[in-house]
């Protein structure tokens, strides 16, 4: 299986090490996925996006030139991070799903990103519920599933270069665990949603993308 | 033409010359043909409607431009973004909708779903304050 996101600098370097937290890396990645979201948005006309990352300006004019799409930015690691700092784990699902449910309409296209790395299984479900519901029929999903939990105090922001190229950049954040989730299980959170891509990669994250019927 | 920071403007501002705001402007901001450049010290809690909108300081509220919206790096913008083009640069704070699909002009009103930071109500015809 070839090595779609190449999270180390180097070949050979050992997956996932341990960062300093003041240092910011950039790594650039293949996807696999993203190509099939893309052009599953691009034959709609005027689709809508919602992306649940931190803004990228970059993702912004990239996904605006090639799909003339209205963005709706719910930048989680938001509410992530002030559940976090409140030390109130036990609110993260309720805000989670009042955040997705002030999205107004069905949406085309959902980017998560690697925030259910971030959620507790409970949290987890209850997002990936929320999204199902907001997505519309014939809407994708795409999102990165780490499969090694451990202790985090970095985030990624995922930059598009290309429609299958890119960059990752790792950066200091607030300490947080990094969840991971079972093929079976990430596939049974979106019940009612069809898996059309899922790759293992080489760095043990699954990107997988998947379709509302 | 500048609007100083120590002017606090309530109501609605409207013209046809380019502008930079350093100010408070809580209401309405009309500039449909020209730039509207929003300060580092500027604070806006406004409807916002120009044809080129650069945000340096804070705005809470839609901005609707006929060509473009740059949110520089120390931006803060909580508000839905209408205009066919849009750069957030690195480390502008964003919360709201981008909507690239039409002109601008019109897609961002006060009938637009979901406005982050509806300014409040305010009586109309500009009321300038110097502090």
């Amino acid at each position: 299986m070839s090595p779609l996101f190449n999270w180390a600098a180097k070949k050979g370097e050992p997956v996932a090490p341990e960062r300093p937290a003041s240092l910011i890396t950039e790594n650039l990645s293949t996807s696999r996925a993203l190509p099939k979201f893309i052009a599953a948005l691009a034959h709609q006309s005027a689709p809508v996006l919602l992306d649940l990352g931190p803004v990228v300006g970059a993702n912004v004019s990239f996904f605006g030139d090639r799909l003339a799409c209205k963005m709706l930015i719910e930048d989680l690691h938001e509410t992530i991070g002030g559940v976090i700092t409140e030390r109130a784990p036990e609110t993260l699902a309720t805000r989670l799903t009042d955040r997705i449910s002030r999205v107004t309409g069905p949406v085309d296209g959902v980017l998560c990103w690697d925030v259910f790395d971030y959620l507790d299984r409970g949290s987890a479900r209850a997002l990936a519920s929320s999204l199902r519901d907001v997505l519309a029929a014939g809407g994708v999903l795409h999102g990165l599933f780490g499969t090694v939990a451990q202790p985090a105090s970095t985030r990624t922001r995922f930059i598009m270069q290309s429609e299958t190229a890119v960059k990752c950049r790792t950066e200091p954040w607030l300490a947080a665990s990094r969840h991971a989730y079972q093929t079976g299980e990430i596939t049974r959170m979106f019940e009612g949603l069809t898996v059309v891509e899922s790759v293992l990669l080489q760095n043990r994250t699954r990107e997988t993308l998947f379709r509302k019927r | 033409m500048n609007i100083g920071k120590s002017v606090i403007i309530k109501g609605e501002l409207s013209g046809s010359e380019d502008l930079t705001i350093e100010g408070q402007v809580e209401g309405k901001i009309e500039l449909r043909q020209n730039l509207l450049t929003i300060g580092p010290n500027a604070k806006i809690k406004a409807q916002v409607f120009a044809k080129t909108v650069v945000v340096e300081g804070q705005v809470h509220g839609n901005i609707s431009a006929g060509e473009r919206v740059d949110i520089r790096d120390k931006g803060v913008v909580e508000g839905n973004l209408a205009a066919p083009r849009v750069a957030i640069a690195d480390g502008a704070h964003f919360r709201g909708s981008i909507d690239m699909q039409t002109g601008g002009a019109k897609a961002v009103d006060a009938s637009d779903a979901r406005p982050a930071a509806a300014p409040q109500p305010v009586a109309a015809g500009p009321t300038a304050v110097a502090r």
